[in-house]
């Protein structure tokens, strides 16, 4: 049960939700693009300029066409995605700094906070009246029908790997708490194949190559983001920023929750250093693959993840 | 959704680097037809070209567009040569080609490299474009600029080379062909590379003899058109060299013909470097061009591109007329765009290698 307390405030609001998550969100998406550039042999932009980019947008004129088929839904849109991460990002563990709100079954409500931004996408675009962003919307939906399935079947492989044979944990502080003592899961053969699903999934909720796909610039411009200006968009950067976050915790809390003693600062330090490293593997994937067709990525998502995640819920469930 | 409906693609478009608007009609994903408008760059150089001599001429046709600025002033001059009757020296004719391979590398490069940034795929563009940077030193080293060369001239060349030099262009073109062999191999095998380009935007060697097409689109469907070969000018009847085809059919065959060429070109540069006579580049003075009519034309980059230059004995062209290899190409995406998706627009469009500013002049 989550009572409304002076911690849990501060949780939401400053820190490890709110303030901390945005900044460091915004800084590790520059991180990202300084890998790929130096990846590609470029420079790269400075690690605040993510940061700059939403500060700049704040004092940007907020412009919404005439042709908008909703206009309050158009405006309304962006706030779905940035409240949804502002709650994942409470509800979750960061082992041994935070122990989340320990619900009994916030895993359950973990999936529907995460498929949230893409709703928010989805409401945007398709208010905005564009073609290119209904183009994008239609992708978006199409994929994310791919990539939720294989996200749900890794969610209840670690729900019952945690349980150990005795039923499911649905509690995500369990699954940290089971992991601290039994061993990461990254470490467990039979995860494996999950945790690679998990990585696919990743990629594919945050849209980089090789599934650069709803908001490719090559063809739909960019796509549902196309008609949005200043603080709204600022908004749909920030839930991106916010989004990489989760996914990242949600990696560490269901493969790596790992802690480096019993102080808390060392476990933060711990925690940006595994977020920092995994951010970098993800720019290593995006710098050497090019991007899929929507066609193909569906045809991707549908196979490869998913098979990979039954092989471990069937490794789990039968070995 | 079944029904159709409009996408514009252009006049302004993130996709397409040059101004022209496609209107696209989509089904669902798939594309269902396609009309392409034009004209959005109109420059006027026909007539301007009228006001000019012709000397001033070989800097206004450079101007034509940036990538095949060589072929511009180059066709057109072998189209005034021929009106006043003159040889160049042979020693000019190895130069000329010299020149127009080098630019021929460069602007296939450039066309694989924006292949490869619309599917998606930055790093190999940013590979491409360093190693496409090789040729652009050579080019400003030898000539003096990174794309306008200002190679040739009325009766013939500009330029000549020295032993330095000629050394600095065998190292510089010997040290190109380990990483461009290795971006082919990238082009031609990787998976994600070959879903986005194989079977897409097929040209069928029928659809490509019927409408037409010239360059590396035609040989891209294993029709036999190009010009150094068919009506060799300079000293390409004097190299050994044989026409890249690929019967692929698809974007893939074009962008592969492309990055052969690319080696062609390499090669093509060192026959001549080894075979260069000694001699003058040019012709004493410029000639007196005469009352009458020529025609050239060459393989640019993109295909066969024409000049007609007509002369009535002033110091002016009565008129002037080029045709360009897009404007022959580009009849044929409406053969190759319908059926595919709304992605490969963009891909199917590159692949003719487009260039609008030579088309609307």
């Amino acid at each position: 049960m989550i009572t409304l307390s002076a911690s849990s405030v501060f949780a939401y609001l400053l820190f490890p939700g709110g303030l901390f998550a945005i900044l460091f969100g915004l800084i590790l998406l520059s991180v990202e693009r300084i890998a790929v550039a130096r990846f590609q042999g470029r420079v790269g932009p400075p690690i605040y300029q993510n940061i700059f980019d939403i500060l700049k947008l704040r004092i940007k004129e907020v412009l919404i066409p005439e042709d908008v088929t909703n206009r309050f839904m158009f405006a309304i849109a962006p706030v779905f995605g940035f409240v949804g991460m502002m709650t994942a990002i409470f509800i979750l563990p960061v082992s041994g700094v935070y122990g989340g709100t320990g619900a009994n079954s916030d895993l359950i409500v973990l999936v529907y906070l995460m498929a949230l931004p893409a709703v928010s996408h989805i409401l945007g675009g398709s208010a905005s009246g564009s073609t290119f962003a209904a183009i994008s919307v239609s992708r978006e939906v199409i994929l994310m029908f791919a990539y939720e399935i294989s996200f749900i079947i890794v969610l209840f492989t670690v729900a019952l790997e945690a349980g150990a044979g005795e039923g499911v944990v649905f509690s995500l502080k369990g699954i940290v708490d089971y992991q601290v003592i039994h061993g990461s899961f990254i470490s467990n053969f039979k995860m494996i194949p999950a945790f690679l699903a998990f990585v696919i999934f990743m990629l594919a909720t945050l849209e980089v190559p090789p599934f650069h796909i709803a908001e490719n610039d090559g063809d739909v411009m960019k796509g549902y983001l196309m008609e949005y200006s200043g603080m709204p968009l600022a908004f749909f950067e920030i839930t991106h920023a916010l989004k990489l976050i989760v996914l990242l915790t949600v990696l560490q809390v269901f493969f790596m929750p790992g802690i480096a003693g019993y102080n808390v600062f060392f476990n933060l330090l711990w925690f940006i250093g595994k977020s920092a490293v995994v951010v970098i593997g993800i720019a290593l994937i995006h710098a050497s693959m090019p991007s899929f067709r929507v066609d193909q990525a569906f045809k991707f998502l549908m196979t490869v993840p998913i098979l990979l995640s039954l092989m471990s819920l069937g490794m789990v469930l039968f070995l | 959704m079944g029904e159709i409906y409009k996408v514009p693609v252009g006049p302004i478009h993130i996709a397409l680097e040059e101004p022209v608007y496609f209107k696209v009609n989509v089904h669902g994903e798939t594309v269902e037809n396609v009309d392409i408008l034009s004209g959005f760059v109109h420059r006027g150089m026909e007539a301007l070209v009228l006001r000019r001599n012709y000397l001033q001429n070989m800097i206004v046709t450079e101007r034509t567009c940036s990538l095949c600025s060589n072929n511009h002033p180059f066709t057109y001059i072998m189209a005034v040569e021929k009106i006043a009757g003159v040889r160049i020296p042979e020693r000019a004719e190895y130069l000329r080609v010299i020149a127009d391979e080098v630019k021929r590398a460069a602007s296939h490069l450039f066309n694989v490299s924006m292949l490869a940034h619309l599917v998606g795929f930055h790093s190999l563009m940013t590979q491409t474009m360093e190693t496409r940077e090789v040729l652009q030193d050579v080019k400003e080293s030898i000539w003096g600029n990174r794309m306008d060369l200002g190679a040739n001239t009325i009766g013939g060349v500009k330029y000549d080379l020295d032993k330095d030099q000629i050394k600095y262009l065998l190292g510089k073109l010997i040290s190109l062909k380990k990483p461009v062999r290795e971006l082919a191999a990238i082009y031609r095998d990787n998976r994600i590379v070959r879903a986005r380009t194989e079977g897409v935007g097929v040209l069928t060697k029928e659809d490509a003899l019927r409408l037409g097409v010239v360059g590396p689109t035609a040989r891209g469907s294993g029709v036999d058109n190009d010009i150094r070969k068919a009506y060799p000018y300079a000293a390409y009847s004097k190299l050994d060299w044989d026409v890249v085809l690929e019967d692929g059919c698809d974007v893939r065959a074009r962008a592969l013909v492309r990055l052969k060429e690319v080696f062609q070109a390499i090669d093509l540069v060192e026959q001549c470097l080894s075979k260069l006579p000694e001699g003058p580049v040019a012709l004493q003075g410029y000639p007196r061009i005469p009352a009458g009519e020529g025609v050239a034309r060459t393989e640019a980059p993109r295909g066969e591109l024409f000049f007609y230059v007509k002369s009535d004995g002033s110091s002016k062209p009565e008129r002037m007329k080029w045709r360009v290899p897009t404007y022959l190409n580009w009849e044929a995406l409406k053969v190759m765009m319908p059926g595919n998706k709304i992605a490969d627009i963009s891909v199917i469009f590159n692949s003719i290698d487009p260039c609008i500013s030579c088309t609307e002049r």
